[in-house]
């Protein structure tokens, strides 16, 4: 936890997924996504705790998306991050940033 | 158990039943849905069991954590709906304008009329305990006139009537005012002393008059505030002074205060009654009767023994008692405009209807769309309440904005309202918005605005249910509610359509009427009141009529003038029974003629032809009598029916069963054309008209002291109004001309209540008509746009396009017919209401619904004409490769 808004690390990879989703936000996707991009394997179990938790602290919304009947008829829910939720990444970045900021020689230095 | 069912007793038993459990329930077993496809049953069936168990094990983390998962955000308060309600709103932004502005206009006239009739008729009247103030007024052919009373009536109600008192009486007064360079002439009223008591408004400066006081022909007055501020500078010492009115000193007894319009708004002063030898004859009814129903006494039980009192006065005094008419004061004032104010009531009421249908179109077609949406909101845990929630909310911010637009749009309409109405409309200042009618206004548009929009989203919201709602055909039954919509529309629109049509070609009638006067535009009236101080006989009138002539006569644009008794298009205030020589007066049988006296070129000036015979002569050297008198067509087809009138002898010099004295006779020299009297509404009276020096050197008297010029000139007259007051002041300062105007604005100024009526009930079948083409338009748009791919199969089935288009007509044309045939219908059922405003056109005019039948069936058509285009030119191939 960190940051004025309490994020966690996985809850700031959800964030950023679902953005980079855009219109593919699922659950599904969203927890494909994690596994491909960050090599992470992800139960649903924990990413809906996750998005629950997201969701309340109101840096997460959703939208129902129409059911498919090719699907059984079952709804899903699109994802979307919400202004507070963008503000919430912003600041975490910058602190990051700062952080980061005259360390890159130190970091890489060691890397080579 | 298999492993699926397992999953699934997990999940259930893990997840609430709230949106978030359903949600992600749904989300699990979509995703197993599409595994089975993809990696087999097996595969899948496994998958949802680990799911399941990380579900619940995670889930009981978290609720361990104190962060449990069934906690899907804040609860739907108001605040949040009316938030979510305004999202809605602003993503169907044609619907929300549509409605808002339907309602608006809609409530604008509501409010507007609700306004007026609230402060004309439904306000209290300002004087205390109105209810038990009455008027009595004489009745003529049965209906209550104003006033026409006579004095000894009075005094015996007075003494006989136990339910009425404070009996107080009035008549008109004018005085002329000529001080400090000012000439003017103010109207009074002359009283008898208790009248201020009686209807119970007290002096703001100066007191009642006492016992004893204010008897007739004291030299007392009361001034109107408005006056006292005009005139005198809202002097505070005011009372006691004297002033000149009418080369006479009064005593100013007091000042009333602001807003007192007792008779009327014109009265400026008010004095004493007057003694006159008309006062003491019975019979000769020029008085007005206020007064206070004693308490306990009902209006009825005061009404019956006013004719019980009556019918014994008769018994022991004569015919001479007249029999009258026992009203509260409320009714009185009210009475002319109460029903055609009552009608627009309606009218707006009807025009209400309208947009409730309307509104009520547009939120089915609204419902129809978002049913798919609340099905899945359902199917995602969201509960029904938070759907009506939101509906309630929804439909409360397009009234609330509705109701606002009509708010400001009836700021215009009432002033537009009051400006139309007749310039007798009473209680005029009490015509204002105050708080009151700005909760009936959002009172009205709430409930219109719920009623309209909610109920068939209720009913829909009700309907979801979870699950594929996949809607592509709507249904048959929302397409006929659709269409019963725009036809009641159609048909609320037709009966007022129906109503404003009977009133304008009433109206048109009316303006059609012949006055019987030449040109009236170019005829300027004037009137010119001489005092008996300063003009006492004939003499000095008659010089002064001249040399007011003369200069008239004098002034470029001018072709001729004349003066008469009595203004032109007005009714007569001399009458009298007529006997033929030979015959003698007998009540009832006798004719009554009205009598008019001419100076100058009076007839020419009217333009008047003589019809037979010629004008009356005058003796140039006054000292011969000529008795010679002219006609109007009316009254010489009542003395010699059929028959030759010329040379017929006359006298109104009448005594019941005597012969009349030879020396009274005059002679029938001339027959004019009729003129209408006051009303275009009703035919010419019979009158006879004598020259002025004759008829007045013969009875010593001319019907009051006023005389009317009127002045032919050439083009429009009323450029003229300043030359010829500057001849009157230049003549008699104390002799000011008043009442300028053309014969013209005469005429029309007694159509107004009739363009008031029309012009407003026009305007809201107008408003009605536009509210329903749209109503029919947009059901039509609706049909067309949700039966695409209806359309589309018929073409490729080879339906040619102008047979899609024609149905789409056909079907608009059905609509419009069932409502036009039901407005049709509640019209001849309606039509007595307007009866009493009609002139010369039945309320059933057959032409009138011809055309309005003719309106409604065009401008359906014409609104469906759009829909139908888009339904001919569907290309079928494009709608089915959507599908």
């Amino acid at each position: 936890m960190g940051g004025r808004s309490g994020l966690g690390e996985f809850e700031q990879l959800v964030l950023l997924v679902v953005i980079r989703l855009d219109d593919e936000a699922f659950a599904p996707e969203i927890a494909d996504a994690l596994e491909r991009e960050v090599d992470r394997g992800v139960t649903r179990g924990a990413l809906y705790s996750t998005l629950n938790r997201l969701e309340s602290k109101g840096l997460l919304a959703w939208d129902p998306e129409r059911p498919d009947p090719e699907r059984g008829g079952h709804a899903r829910r699109r994802f979307a991050v919400t202004a507070e939720g963008l503000a919430a990444l912003r600041d975490r970045r910058s602190t990051l940033l700062t952080l980061w900021d005259g360390i890159e020689d130190v970091i890489d230095g060691e890397a080579r | 158990m298999s492993r699926r069912g397992w999953a699934r007793g997990i999940l259930r038993r893990t997840l609430a039943d709230d949106a978030r459990g359903r949600a992600i329930r749904s989300e699990l077993e979509r995703e197993h849905a599409e595994r089975t496809e993809r990696d087999g049953a097996g595969a899948a069936d496994g998958w949802l069991l680990r799911q399941a168990v990380s579900v619940a094990s995670w889930s009981l983390r978290d609720r361990l954590a104190g962060r449990p998962w069934g906690a899907p955000g804040a609860p739907l308060g108001p605040v949040r709906a009316t938030r979510d309600a305004l999202r809605s709103l602003r993503r169907a932004p044609g619907y929300s304008l549509a409605v808002i502005l339907t309602l608006g206009a809609a409530m604008a006239a509501t409010v507007s009329v609700f306004t007026v009739v609230r402060g004309v008729l439904l306000r209290p009247l300002p004087y205390p305990e109105p209810t038990t103030l009455v008027r009595i007024d004489g009745l003529y052919d049965g209906v209550p006139g104003e006033g026409g009373i006579d004095y000894p009536a009075v005094l015996d109600w007075r003494e006989g009537l136990d339910g009425l008192q404070g009996i107080a009486v009035w008549s008109g007064a004018e005085g002329i005012y000529a001080a400090d360079g000012v000439s003017e002439v103010w109207t009074g009223t002359s009283m008898s002393p208790e009248l201020l008591e009686t209807v119970g408004i007290r002096p703001a400066l100066g007191s009642w008059y006492g016992p004893g006081e204010g008897g007739l022909n004291a030299m007392t007055l009361h001034l109107s505030h408005d006056l006292w501020e005009r005139r005198f500078g809202a002097d505070p010492d005011i009372v006691g002074k004297t002033i000149r009115l009418s080369d006479a000193s009064w005593v100013v007894q007091g000042v009333m205060p602001r807003g007192f319009v007792w008779p009327d708004a014109e009265t400026q002063y008010w004095i004493p009654l007057r003694d006159s030898r008309f006062l003491s004859s019975r019979g000769s009814g020029f008085l007005h009767v206020a007064a206070r129903l004693t308490p306990g006494t009902s209006l009825e039980a005061a009404r019956a023994e006013l004719a019980r009192f009556t019918e014994q006065l008769r018994a022991e005094v004569g015919e001479d008692v007249r029999t009258v008419a026992l009203r509260s004061v409320a009714e009185v004032e009210r009475a002319p405009v109460a029903r055609a104010l009552w009608t627009l009531l309606g009218a707006v009421g009807l025009v209400l209807l309208v947009a409730c249908a309307n509104v009520s179109g547009l939120s089915l077609a609204r419902t129809e769309t978002r049913k798919e949406e609340w099905s899945i909101r359902v199917s995602l845990g969201a509960h029904r309440r938070h759907l009506v929630a939101g509906l309630v909310a929804e439909s409360a911010l397009l009234a609330l904005a509705g109701g606002l637009v009509g708010l400001v749009g009836a700021l215009a309409g009432v002033r537009g309202l009051v400006a139309l109405a007749p310039a007798d409309l009473p209680r005029r200042e009490a015509v204002a918005m105050d708080p009151a009618v700005v909760v009936f206004a959002f009172a009205v548009s709430l409930l219109v605005g719920l009623l309209a929009g909610l109920l068939p989203g209720l009913r829909a919201a009700r309907a979801a249910a979870p699950g594929v709602r996949r809607s592509r055909g709507r249904g048959a039954r929302s397409h006929r509610t659709h269409a019963a919509l725009a036809a009641a529309q159609i048909a609320l629109s037709v009966v007022l359509l129906m109503g404003a049509g009977t009133l304008l070609r009433s109206f048109a009638r009316l303006n059609a009427v012949d006055t019987g006067f030449r040109d009236p535009g170019g005829l300027l009236v004037a009137e010119i009141g001489l005092t008996d101080d300063r003009y006492p006989d004939l003499a000095a009138i008659l010089d002064y009529h001249e040399r007011f002539l003369q200069r008239v006569v004098d002034l470029p644009g001018v072709e001729s003038a004349g003066l008469s008794s009595h203004l032109p298009f007005s009714g007569s205030r001399l009458e009298a029974a007529m006997v033929r020589e030979g015959q003698v007066f007998e009540r009832g049988a006798t004719p009554i003629i009205g009598m008019e006296v001419w100076n100058g070129r009076y007839r020419e000036t009217l333009g008047l032809p003589l019809l037979r015979g010629r004008d009356p002569r005058r003796d140039p050297s006054g000292q011969e009598a000529v008795r010679e008198v002219v006609l109007n067509e009316s009254a010489a087809e009542r003395l010699a029916p059929g028959g030759d009138v010329l040379g017929l002898r006359l006298s109104f010099d009448v005594e019941p069963g005597e012969p009349s004295s030879p020396e009274s006779f005059y002679e029938v020299v001339g027959v004019v054309p009729d003129v209408l009297s006051g009303s275009l509404e009703q035919a010419a009276t019979p009158r006879a008209y004598y020259d002025i020096q004759e008829f007045r050197r013969t009875y010593g008297f001319v019907s009051g002291r006023y005389f009317y010029a009127v002045i032919r000139t050439r083009g429009d007259g009323s450029g003229l109004a300043p030359a010829i007051r500057d001849i009157a002041r230049e003549l008699d300062p104390g002799t000011p001309v008043r009442s300028l105007a053309t014969l013209e604005s005469l005429v029309r100024r007694t159509t107004v209540p009739a363009r008031f009526r029309t012009l407003s009930l026009g305007l809201f079948a107008a408003l009605a008509v536009a509210v329903a083409l749209l109503g029919v338009y947009g059901v039509m748009a609706y049909s067309v746009a949700t039966g695409l791919r209806r359309i589309g199969i018929q073409k490729a089935l080879g339906a040619p396009a102008a047979e899609v288009g024609r149905r789409v007509l056909l079907r608009a044309a059905a609509i419009a017919g069932a409502g036009a045939a039901s407005g049709a219908a509640a019209s001849v059922v309606l039509a007595p209401v307007l009866e009493s405003m009609l002139y010369d056109v039945p309320a059933r005019d057959p032409w009138t619904l011809a055309a309005v039948l003719a309106l409604a069936g065009g401008g359906a058509l014409a609104a469906a004409a759009r829909p139908a285009r888009r339904a001919a030119r569907v290309d079928p191939m494009r709608i089915l490769r959507e599908e």
